[in-house]
């Protein structure tokens, strides 16, 4: 199971840099009030290694301008981006057709999409010189195939038609995943295998810390739930959006020490999960202020 | 007068094939570079749906290339306002200022290709209504950088000039032409009652007497083999051909750019670059940088230039 850090424009550099220091794969920023694609690129002279997942509403604008945005963005973090949408407010009637436009346009070859809100090209009165029956979206991403993930229950049909990775929102229950799960690696086994599964997941903070082994029973369970690949660390709940720097390094170190490690396999062989207790227990003996290793 | 360099299309053109990934990747290199020679801003443009990938989205790469250079601010020459989103497009241009902490300079115009405007399903012959609604949501957003805008046309000026923008004049513009165009733009300033933005200008340049590069008459045909494909292909000539159709109106038309571009030793450039400061031009744009000239030689160029014309501030001593 690979991990990742939700953050925001704000704190897009910061949060970055540490998530990728702690081992994380994945740093999510969302298009909102600020530019995701923007906030993303921005990463590129700070980071090396770590995915950028670019969260953006789709249905209340253009597709391609969104499009474009994010291909350049690929290129500008060497092929690291990926996009996950979900509809915007009042837009889930939308939701398909910006997908479709957006596979389209990650394309490299000309296209003609049919509508019913975005036709492109439009062939609109007042448009008359050299126009074109079918559009080529450029640049291309970086990557081949760029992942476009749903993030959300809302656009899961969307997704499963598509082949599309799924997020799985912090309100959706372990019981929910379980069912889609079931039903779709039953319906679909061969597409499920290329859709990658993701969960957006709110830890809970005690007394300061992580409480790290019910994070871990949670997340075994949401696991093994969804055949999950990412799980995705949004602010724990009660944190008013945002941590302080010192809290969120503890809760990276925590995570990529603690739970990490113990998610990877099925089991653990007799003595493993002992020797990294004891090793923690070692740590804190010498560093009784707490605060991270390395 | 303040002296930045361009423009950084990222395309891969038939006459200078480029992997597009490894350009992208070179962009905050060059803005290092640029940085490094001392000039005050590099500079970049927008085109959509062309086969050599022109850059779309020129923000989003000032956003990666400001987070790798300290000081170098970066402009659009232009960027196609008319073809945005205003509300979306607005977020965009506040979060790459403050990405940059401060270095954007917006230079937009209205685009003219139909079939730019065609894919995005908009109308081009609406597209000054919707330049004047997507300038007012920009310019009404906290945090929204300078903004300049491109064109001569007596809609261009009364939107900038009654809204106090900059401009960014023609680069086809004789010296003896510019000092008009300015008392025009602040002729309608003053109407207005608002101060007159800055005046910007870009204009095709190239300094020969470097060991090994190339002749002013190599570079004169350089640019033209760019202009031809780019005018040849886009524009609209008689009202119903393009230009390539019209052969003959096409490199009329385009002498203009020809007699227009500056080229010459340091000393040619720097009396030129002399001659806009008096003609009241504070901002100029060297275009150095285009897909038959991107590379070594340019930067020879770029760097001849700067050691005999930048004072500190990236402005011409």
């Amino acid at each position: 199971v690979r991990f990742g850090l939700r953050t925001t424009a704000a704190r897009a550099r910061h949060d970055a840099v540490s998530a990728e220091r702690a081992g994380f794969d994945v740093v999510w920023v969302d298009d909102g009030a600020c530019n995701g694609a923007a906030v993303a690129a921005s990463l590129a002279a700070h980071t090396s290694g770590i995915r950028v997942v670019i969260g953006a509403r789709v249905g209340d604008a253009h597709p391609i301008e969104l499009a474009e945005e994010v291909a350049v963005a690929d290129l500008a973090l060497g092929g690291r981006t990926v996009l996950a949408v979900s509809p915007a407010e009042g837009a889930v009637d939308r939701l398909s057709e910006s997908l479709d436009l957006l596979l389209e346009a990650f394309g490299s070859h000309p296209f003609r999409h049919p509508g019913p809100h975005w036709p492109a090209p439009a062939n609109l009165a007042g448009n008359v010189f050299n126009l074109e029956q079918r559009i080529r979206v450029t640049p291309p991403p970086a990557q081949l195939e760029l992942p476009v993930w749903v993030v959300g229950a809302a656009g899961r049909s969307a997704a499963n038609d598509r082949a599309l990775g799924v997020v799985f929102d912090v309100d959706e229950a372990v019981d929910e995943i379980r069912a889609w799960w079931r039903a779709t690696s039953t319906s679909s086994p061969a597409q499920v295998r290329r859709m990658r599964r993701s969960l957006l997941w709110s830890p809970t903070i005690d007394g300061g810390r992580l409480a790290l082994a019910a994070a871990v029973d949670e997340l075994r369970e949401l696991r093994d739930a969804g055949d999950l690949d990412l799980v995705v660390v949004d602010v724990p709940a009660g944190h008013g959006g945002e941590l302080a720097d010192d809290q969120l390094d503890d809760l990276l170190d925590d995570i990529s020490r603690e739970v990490r490690p113990r998610l990877q396999l099925d089991r653990l062989p007799p003595g493993l999960d002992e020797h990294w207790v004891e090793h923690r227990s070692h740590h804190e003996q010498h560093h009784p202020e707490g605060g991270h290793h390395g | 007068v303040r002296v930045g360099v361009g423009l950084w299309t990222l395309q891969s053109t038939q006459a200078a094939p480029s992997n597009l990934a490894r350009a992208y990747l070179r962009v905050p290199e060059d803005a290092r570079r640029v940085e490094a020679l001392g000039y005050d801003s590099l500079w970049l443009a927008e085109h959509r749906f062309w086969y050599d990938g022109w850059c779309p989205q020129p923000l989003v790469v000032v956003a990666a290339a400001a987070a790798s250079t300290e000081r170098l601010r970066f402009g659009t020459a232009m960027l196609l306002l008319a073809q945005h989103e205003p509300a979306r497009f607005a977020r965009l241009a506040v979060t790459t200022a403050e990405l940059s902490g401060g270095r954007l300079e917006l230079g937009v115009g209205l685009g003219h290709r139909d079939a730019e405007f065609d894919g995005l399903g908009l109308r081009r012959d609406r597209r000054g209504a919707r330049m004047t609604d997507a300038l007012d949501v920009l310019l009404a957003s906290d945090g929204c950088p300078p903004v300049w805008i491109g064109g001569m046309a007596p809609a261009a000026l009364e939107r900038g000039a009654t809204r106090g923008t900059g401009f960014v004049l023609p680069q086809t513009l004789y010296p003896s032409e510019i000092a008009e165009h300015v008392a025009t733009i602040r002729g309608h300033a003053a109407a207005a009652g608002v101060e007159p933005g800055p005046i910007g200008m870009v204009k095709d340049c190239w300094v020969v007497g470097g060991a090994g590069g190339p002749a002013a008459d190599e570079i004169r045909e350089r640019f033209r083999w760019h202009y031809r494909e780019e005018a040849g292909s886009w524009w609209v000539l008689k009202g119903d051909s393009t230009g390539f159709q019209r052969p003959e109106l096409l490199d009329r038309q385009l002498q203009r750019v020809y007699d227009t571009a500056l080229i010459g030793v340091p000393d040619d450039v720097i009396a030129s670059l002399n001659e806009l400061r008096d003609a009241g031009v504070d901002l100029v744009t060297l275009r150095f940088w285009f897909d038959v000239t991107a590379g070594d030689e340019a930067w020879e160029s770029m760097a001849l230039l700067a050691a005999e014309a930048l004072d500190d501030e990236g402005a011409l001593r």
